[in-house]
């Protein structure tokens, strides 16, 4: 079945993938895989592929993290002297969720802010806002972000779980003015795996808020319901002209599984190939989300049917026990 | 071919003109140019041109005598438009490189000008000066005749966004006029030091933003690029015929800003990780990109650097960065640190290549942008100014160190001193590599690079007691662009790799660079080392002078650690030499009585020429010295004596009349390695001796010591030349001098005589002994006179006298002729001593 793989990949050559716009010079090929900080993720992996197809893999969780078609706003010091990092620009066909979960059926808290197109506006007046449950569970490097105006006296944010209080920190203020609007951001390290995130202001001065979200990395393996960590050990790259990669890593399990997972183009869009010795007992768990187009996902484990395991449409999840193979495709 | 990659670098455009303004020291009675390298007082960015009453920060307030400059796009509609300069106390604008108006051209404190431009964004420059009084600088525009000059508005200006522009409180120099010293005399150098001949190789399609520099042992420099491929380029060739050649070998690499040739591969420091590169297939392009280590807290933040790859001790160390945002730190306090991400940003980090565990060695630090193993083998980092850093620094890297740089906005731990200030703006301002010079006068001190001051500047470094402090030297300039990496070639020469970026991070505007040094073996007349002792300031040139042409002027300050950006000198004061009490020996070592001289300062010397034909004697005329504490005082008397004892020089002897002896072990088994001419040694073979035997000599050798951290300093690379087998001089690795040395450390008769003073290299490089000995006399078995001995270490006379006996554990005397013996001692080292250039002048053993 992988031999039958790699022959569809091979002809898989026109175009081949190109540099992006700038970086070109005569010394050698780029290799297509680049490393940068990208949608507020410090240490992702992008792989450049044919028809403007990229994917960005996240080594904190042994994912793709998203595929889209289009470009890179290439944003950064090395890029265009920016104090950003970079995104994706163009269509979204695959996304692993970004935002930590929050509880149906609850709202934000607003306590003397008013809010408006998205802004929140506390006034002279001590205000709070309290948000909804978050489930932390499964998710790793989670963070607080936001923006913030006015150079007086800091937001003070605070996490509530079980335990109460269980950590807060104060946002600082740089900036040129008191309207510019000024990025923030902060590792959340709850004690509980359900918290609320608070953010006060004190009396005596004005402030807006805006972009506020909890975000992280949403760990998809598990095993017996606990999320399993990763380690990132590096990549190969397998096809410098058609833009394809193996992709090394380790699922911290007992015993530890070193995983190969390849990325390659293919004419419909892309394909994993996930390797590895997964136990068949007790399996290792795969989330399956997207928040993107449907994605059909492949199975060559014997024991699951073939050649459709699964389709998965925009917004959905499923868990997935780990079999040695697994590959999944954009579906057209 | 790589401006191609730079023509993505644009920076991002926002609403505003960028303001910079410059603390004058002097009066101004007229617009004067900002001096080299003189980062400003204020930066921001403001709506429009409309300045009144001076500039108010946290830390300035900048009312008379100061220079600024307002600079960034302006949106002319196209056509004649006509423009009006308000600048009390003078002004001028520059707009697409033409100059519109001056108010030095007209009476008053306004100008009028013209420009007919095409519609669009045009650069400008507006240039104002304040002396005294009222201040206001203002830019007005009209687009007919017939309507009045207003202010142009916000919606005309445009600037870089994101800048990070470095700052410094304090006044700044400024040009009035043409320069009245020297380059290198309170003014930056001109060129590249005499020592080094500046060539340039990579070619003009080459134009790298050099991140790393590693040779690789086929003798390939290997260039890591900070730029937006994040490349590695491998260049061969390097000395023809003909030009160099370059290929790519990895791209993509985020950010790499150190490079090593470790166990076989090359090894990438990358942002946040790492990074072993391999070419699996053989094609001669990285395919494997192995994380080695990665995994330490951080976060997205663009300050959050990961710098230098330095294999030390067995394990890598890297260093980070802390988060900014608009310059400075970036705190979020709370119960979980202060940074976005606990227990990452600003520290040293081990990492055992092996199992790739990370191991937080230190911490305290801002940018450290460049570390490497320098004097003793110890490991040190420079650091650049910022909040907490009023100043940048050079540290010695301890084992839980903590730094200048606080853990949070209102942090207050106790922190290591800096072994050197770089005080900003003079010696100083965006420090990165350093690098140990190996060999030759200087060996042992080190080179640092500057990125924003530019060039090199040279760091001698001592130990006082259990701490090391530093004095700083200018040394090169003149390179390409502002330096961030240095690597030593297999030519011998010093390759500088050069950085640069928006804002002020950048030397002369330049953003990449590649030349090298090829050492020329020209000496300069200079201050080569300059020390704090408790009696003064020890002073030693490269050769003699004559101390009377010059003034000896001297200034201390301190520096206060505040969570601002940067900080002013404080307790600044002029210090008066005392000529009269101070000791000048032979002209090239002075010992300077310096009353009020105090701990806890820089101290500023300058050897000011007196008459016009006194200056350009010296290459540079000025050090700036740590004094963190008073090493050992100097006894005049001492000093001259040393002076008068190292005024002597041994005679030379035609080395076609040497023996260059054969050996074998004392025991008979076996025999040292010997390669390339040199004899290494070999314990498990033990001492060897000559073949023949001899009495009267002169013996001249060269010997290196290993670097080595034993805790025992007898087993520190410890060996011995042992005359006769019984008169030992000893070898170890002692610190280079002038620390004082002890009558078991090198260049002592062992135990009976520490040598004078200390004019030893150090560790791990080849110094000389040359040892006149003259034998026991006997009568029978009586001996009727002590041996003597002279003895010059690296051409220093330091010992000259008899010794009456058989020194430490050396066989007892006896009359006859004996062999010369090296000692194979025990040693901690890693690596063993070496010797090399062994010859010797005795009657019966000319060739």
């Amino acid at each position: 079945m992988l031999l039958a793989l790699l022959a569809v990949v091979g002809a898989v050559q026109d175009p081949p993938t190109a540099p992006p716009a700038g970086f070109a010079d005569r010394f050698g090929p780029l290799a297509p895989v680049h490393r940068l900080a990208f949608e507020d993720r410090g240490r992702m992996v992008l792989i450049r592929m044919p028809n403007k197809l990229w994917a960005a893999f996240n080594p904190a969780t042994g994912a793709v993290q998203k595929v889209w078609r289009g470009e890179v706003e290439w944003k950064g010091k090395v890029f265009d002297f920016s104090q950003d990092n970079s995104a994706a620009k163009g269509q979204t066909l695959f996304q692993l969720p970004d935002l930590l979960p929050m509880a149906q059926g609850q709202s934000w808290r607003a306590e003397e802010v008013e809010v408006k197109d998205g802004v929140y506006s506390f006034g002279d007046a001590a205000g709070a806002l309290t948000s909804p449950e978050i489930d932390g569970s499964g998710w790793t490097n989670v963070f607080a972000a936001y923006e913030e105006t006015s150079r007086k006296g800091p937001f003070r944010f605070s996490v509530h779980g079980q335990t109460g209080e269980e950590q807060w920190f104060a946002t600082t203020m740089h900036g040129s003015s008191e309207t510019a609007w000024q990025w923030g951001m902060k590792m959340l390290e709850p004690k509980s795996s359900v918290f609320r995130l608070k953010v006060e202001k004190a009396a005596g001065f004005s402030k807006q808020l805006r972009r506020l979200r909890v975000y992280g990395d949403r760990q998809v393996y598990s095993q017996d319901g606990k999320a399993l960590a990763v380690r990132w050990r590096g990549f190969r790259v397998l096809d410098a002209v058609a833009g394809a990669a193996e992709l090394r890593y380790d699922i911290l399990a007992e015993p530890t599984i070193p995983v190969r997972h390849t990325l390659r183009p293919t004419e419909n869009g892309w394909q994993e190939l996930v390797e590895g010795p997964f136990p068949a007992s007790p399996p290792v768990m795969r989330l399956m989300q997207t928040s993107g187009p449907s994605v059909k996902y492949r199975s060559t484990h014997p024991d699951l049917p073939d050649p459709v395991a699964a389709i998965l449409n925009p917004g959905t999840s499923a868990l997935q026990p780990m079999p040695r193979r697994i590959t999944w495709e954009e579906v057209k | 071919m790589i401006l191609a990659a730079l023509a993505l670098m644009q920076p991002a455009a926002v609403p505003g003109v960028s303001v910079m303004v410059w603390d004058s020291e002097a009066a101004l009675a007229k617009m004067p140019q900002v001096g080299e390298s003189q980062s400003p007082n204020v930066f921001f960015v403001a709506e429009q041109i409309d300045f009144k009453d001076g500039f108010k920060t946290d830390a300035e307030n900048l009312q008379d005598t100061f220079v600024g400059e307002a600079t960034g796009w302006i949106d002319l509609p196209g056509g004649v438009v006509d423009f009006q300069v308000e600048a009390d106390d003078g002004g001028s604008l520059t707009i697409a490189g033409q100059e519109v108006c001056h108010t030095e051209d007209t009476e008053g404190f306004t100008a009028r000008g013209t420009v007919d431009l095409p519609a669009g964004k045009h650069p400008f420059v507006f240039r104002f000066y304040e002396d005294g009084g009222g201040f206001h600088a203002r830019l007005k525009w009209r687009r007919s005749s017939s309507d009045e000059y207003m202010l142009v508005p916000p919606s005309a200006f445009s600037t870089s966004g994101g800048l990070t522009f470095v700052v410094s409180p304090g006044p700044k120099r400024m040009i009035l006029g043409a320069p009245r010293t020297d380059a290198g005399d309170l003014r930056p150098l001109e060129g590249v030091h005499p020592s080094f001949a500046l060539e340039n190789f990579r070619g003009p399609a080459f134009e790298p933003m050099v991140g790393g520099l590693c040779f690789m042992p086929d003798g390939r420099l290997a260039v890591a690029t900070w730029d937006p491929t994040g490349s590695v380029y491998l260049v061969d060739n390097l000395n023809g015929p003909g030009s160099v050649k370059i290929s790519r070998f990895a791209s993509g690499l985020g950010e790499p800003l150190g490079i090593q040739w470790v166990d076989g591969a090359l090894v990438v420091t990358q942002k946040q990780e790492v990074t072993r590169l391999t070419d699996e297939n053989g094609d001669g392009v990285a395919d494997g990109y192995e994380a080695v280590a990665e995994g330490w807290a951080a976060s997205w933040n663009y300050h959050e650097f990961s710098f230098n790859l330095v294999p030390w001790r067995g394990a890598w160390f890297i260093a980070t960065s802390v988060p900014l945002k608009s310059g400075d730190t970036n705190y979020t306090p709370g119960s979980a640190g202060a940074y976005a991400v606990p227990n990452g940003p600003g520290s040293i980090f081990r990492i055992d290549p092996k199992t790739g565990a990370i191991e937080k060695w230190a911490d305290g630090m801002r940018t450290p942008n460049g570390m490497a193993a320098l004097v003793d083998g110890e490991l040190f980092v420079s650091d650049n100014q910022g909040d907490w850093l009023p100043s940048s620094v050079i540290y010695h890297v301890k084992k839980g160190g903590a730094y200048l740089h606080q853990l949070t906005a209102d942090g207050d731990r106790p922190t290591e001193k800096p072994v050197a200030w770089l005080p900003q703006n003079e010696i100083g301002n965006s420090p990165s590599e350093p690098i140990l010079i190996p060999e030759g006068p200087y060996a042992g001190q080190a080179l640092v690079g500057d990125v924003t001051h530019g060039g090199l500047k040279r760091l001698h470094i001592y130990r006082v007691g259990e701490d090391y402090q530093g004095t700083v030297f200018r040394h090169t300039q003149g390179l390409e662009a502002g330096i961030n990496r240095l690597v030593w070639g297999p030519d011998g020469s010093l390759y500088t790799g050069g950085v640069g970026s928006n804002g002020n991070w950048n030397h002369l505007g330049r953003t990449f660079g590649l030349q090298r040094l090829r050492p020329t073996g020209v000496v300069p007349t200079e201050i080569l080392r300059a020390e704090a002792r408790a009696n003064g300031v020890l002073l030693e040139m490269t050769r003699s002078i004559d101390f009377s042409r010059f003034e000896i002027v001297a200034e201390q300050w301190r520096y206060e650690p505040t969570v601002r950006y940067g900080g002013p000198k404080i307790d600044q004061e002029k210090l008066t030499v005392d000529m009269a009490a101070s000791t000048f020996s032979g002209g090239q070592r002075a010992l300077l009585v310096i009353p009020g001289l105090k701990t806890d300062r820089v101290l500023h010397l300058r050897l000011k020429p007196k008459t016009e034909a006194d200056r350009g004697i010296l290459w540079s005329t000025e050090a700036w010295l740590t004094v963190n504490a008073l090493g050992p005082a100097v006894a005049p008397a001492g000093a001259r004596g040393l002076s008068e004892m190292s005024a002597q020089r041994p005679r030379a002897l035609p080395a076609s009349q040497a023996w260059e002896p054969t050996w074998k072990a004392l025991n008979g088994q076996g025999m040292w390695p010997q390669r390339d001419g040199m004899l290494t040694v070999d314990r498990a073979v033990g001492d060897i001796v000559t073949t023949r035997a001899f009495e009267d000599c002169t013996i001249e050798l060269e010997w290196k010591a290993p670097r080595s951290w034993a805790e025992n300093p007898q087993m520190r690379g410890n060996s011995g030349v042992k005359i006769m087998g019984r008169y030992e001089v000893q070898v170890l690795a002692s610190r280079r001098g002038p620390e004082p040395v002890r009558s078991d450390d090198a260049g002592s008769v062992y135990l009976h005589s520490a040598a004078a003073f200390n004019p030893g290299f150090g560790p791990g490089v080849w110094q000389k002994y040359r040892i006149e000995f003259t034998a026991p006399r006997w009568q029978g078995r009586e001996k009727t006179q002590n041996a003597r001995m002279r003895l010059f270490w690296n051409d220093q006379l330091v010992f000259s006298g008899p010794v009456p006996d058989k020194t430490g554990a050396s066989s007892a005397e006896a009359p006859g002729p004996a062999p010369l013996l090296l000692q194979a001692h025990a040693t901690e080292s890693e690596g063993e001593v070496q010797f090399r250039n062994v010859r010797i002048w005795a009657p019966g053993l000319n060739p």
